[in-house]
């Protein structure tokens, strides 16, 4: 595999449970370095990763991971990446070091390099003080760490992440996303984040891709998609909303969510302010407040959730 | 900040595929390892062999006058006579006194037929959380998320549950066998009888691969150890009242192989050369002591699918 190929390659992805599609057609492909996977509840995140993970077998499709097939060989699958998972999971009894020098071992580890690891990987987690301690003593934040130190103790190439940050303090949420931002940035990891805070996304992830409905709503890097919320305005209107909508929305305009009496507006490309008081003025509203969107992940989420509501409806 | 002050480092070697099984049956044997488990089953276990052994020591260093006669054995040992008709302890003192090769292996498989309960409340007790506890601590992420099959991670668990049956089941014949063979007049005993601690072995194995069956399929069922470990051993005991009230009321032994006592010493008493009654030359100790627990382990298979979908 060269050093351009994507981590991740999915084809024509399909999951069923019973009468829900769970996946339906998913391509995508997710390049290296640190990747944001966001989608709603319900948008096959989790199938996506219990997929490449190879516990749940697809109906159709292919799914490939650092150049494995997923069907042919899960086991390879497992044994390159690390996986971090989303709700709180430990070995009763054992302490912090023999939990990671644990996961260390079932990963193909040595016994004394998955010991070394540990207490190298326990202190880089910053856990090195507690690592003789057992993980039952823990905190939330402690084990969230600890999770992180597992997924990373056999040094994968990839690593998946689900939710790092639940449950931590903002402190503890910093050192985390500074943690995922080290090993990306400067020891050349590639990163799977799946979450749903997206400013966990936005500081850490240089791509991005939403899953929406079991398919991909949005793929790209976190500048070219800020960048589709260029043209997106707040706008508020005195007189007949309904009046200005059909204007605006004859001129090409959407509307992507309405906040109380605040519309948001999205203006074709090319087009700006002019053509919204423009609408206004063919509809007899006067234009009481405008403001541009700041340019950020979320906006390209909502509207990506909206159009599955509206898909749905 | 930085938390990682010591920084981050490569990994230099490399990962190769392995088996893991050491590790696995390791983290589910360990944590288990208490001193109060081994009072219990020192008590559990061990109390049918040291009777056996001091029986034995006795026997052999003192000579046959220890005991004044045949008809003055401890009474405790009466209750090892489980398949004599009459409960008669004096086959027993026969051999003793006069002991045979065959009458002593015969002697090792009663020791192990007796440890029976004990080698159900033992892992009942230790064993209760081997799945159930991985699953409320949500440690299968850990295992199904890397290369750990289902298989591996059974095979773990009953290998668990193996470790703390066989200190009940294994170890007391064993020890005897070889006080036996250290007190014997005969130099060669070990040798005449160097089939015992296969026999041992593999009955032990019987017993393990049975209570395995129950203590599993409870524990991954039931969410509370402490229920696990008292639902085993009340199905231990259900089946003995049961089996004990049908053979009452329809005056036929045949239902005797219900109770797991009877079924898996039926099962392994061949391995010994001890002729069963004909009472017990049916199938249904074999559908007692393997099939069920077998059923048992698939059903336990299936539920681990489950818990390794919903990692």
């Amino acid at each position: 595999m060269t050093s351009t190929a994507p981590v991740v390659r999915v084809t024509a992805l399909e999951k069923r449970f019973g009468a829900v599609r769970a996946l339906r057609g998913l391509d995508a492909a997710f390049p290296r370095g640190a990747v944001g996977l966001l989608g709603p509840n319900g948008a096959g995140k989790s199938t996506l990763l219990k997929v490449l993970l190879g516990l749940l077998e697809p109906d159709r499709g292919d799914a490939e991971v650092l150049g494995l097939r997923v069907a042919a060989d899960p086991m390879a699958v497992r044994r390159a990446v690390g996986y971090m998972p989303e709700v709180d999971a430990y070995v009763s009894g054992l302490t912090g070091a023999a939990s990671v020098r644990l996961a260390g071992i079932l990963c193909g580890l040595p016994g004394r390099a998955a010991q070394q690891r540990a207490h190298e990987i326990l202190y880089y987690v910053g856990l090195g003080e507690a690592r003789y301690r057992r993980v039952e003593e823990y905190s939330t934040g402690m084990r969230q760490r600890l999770r992180f130190a597992q997924a990373l103790v056999h040094d994968p190439e990839l690593i998946f992440l689900d939710e790092p940050t639940n449950g931590l303090d903002p402190d503890g949420r910093d050192e985390m996303l500074a943690l995922v931002d080290d090993l990306a940035r400067h020891h050349g990891k590639s990163i799977v984040l799946c979450s749903h805070l997206l400013h966990d996304v936005e500081a850490v992830c240089e791509h991005v891709v939403v899953l929406r409905e079991g398919t991909v709503a949005l793929s790209g890097s976190v500048d070219d998609v800020r960048k589709l919320e260029r043209g997106t305005f707040h706008v508020r209107v005195s007189g007949d909303e309904a009046r200005f909508r059909a204007a605006a929305e004859a001129a090409g305009m959407h509307f992507a969510a309405q906040d109380g009496e605040t519309l948001v507006v999205r203006v074709p490309d090319g087009a700006g302010a002019r053509e919204i008081f423009r609408a206004a003025h063919a509809a007899g509203c006067v234009v009481r407040r405008l403001a541009t969107v700041e340019q950020s992940l979320e906006g390209v989420f909502l509207r990506a959730v909206e159009g599955a509501a509206e898909a749905r409806a | 900040m930085p938390v990682f002050d010591q920084g981050y480092r490569r990994f230099e070697g490399t990962l190769r595929p392995r088996h893991a099984l050491g590790a696995l049956v390791w983290t589910a044997v360990r944590p288990r390892l208490r001193w109060w488990l081994w009072l219990l089953a020192a008590i559990l276990s061990f109390y049918p062999g040291l009777v056996y052994a001091a029986i034995t020591f006795i026997t052999l260093a003192v000579g046959p006058d220890a005991f004044g006669g045949r008809n003055r054995l401890p009474e405790a040992s009466g209750a090892f006579v489980a398949f004599s008709d009459n409960g008669d302890p004096s086959q027993l003192v026969a051999e003793l006194l006069a002991p045979t090769t065959a009458g002593i292996v015969a002697r090792l498989w009663r020791i192990s037929e007796q440890c029976a309960l004990a080698g159900f409340v033992l892992p009942a007790v230790a064993c209760a959380g081997v799945i159930a506890t991985d699953r409320a601590t949500g440690a299968h992420q850990i295992y199904f998320a890397r290369p750990v099959t289902r298989m591996r991670y059974l095979l773990s668990r009953i290998a668990a549950v193996t470790v703390f049956c066989s200190v009940a089941t294994v170890l007391p014949p064993l020890l005897v066998w070889l006080e036996t063979a250290a007190l014997h007049d005969d130099p060669w005993f070990a040798a005449q009888t160097w089939s015992a601690p296969f026999a041992i072995a593999l009955s032990g194995a019987v017993y393990a691969y049975f209570v395995s069956g129950v203590v599993l399929a409870l524990s991954s069922t039931l969410r509370r150890p402490l229920v696990v470990g008292l639902a085993t051993i009340f199905s231990y005991l259900f089946l003995q009242v049961v089996s004990a009230m049908i053979v009452h009321g329809l005056e036929d032994k045949r239902w005797r192989a219900l109770d797991p006592q009877y079924a898996l010493g039926g099962i392994t008493a061949p391995l010994y050369g001890v002729a069963l009654p004909d009472w017990l030359q049916t199938p249904w100790p074999w559908l007692v002591g393997l099939v069920v627990p077998t059923l048992l382990l698939a059903y336990v298979w299936s539920r681990l699918r489950a818990v390794e979908v919903a990692t």
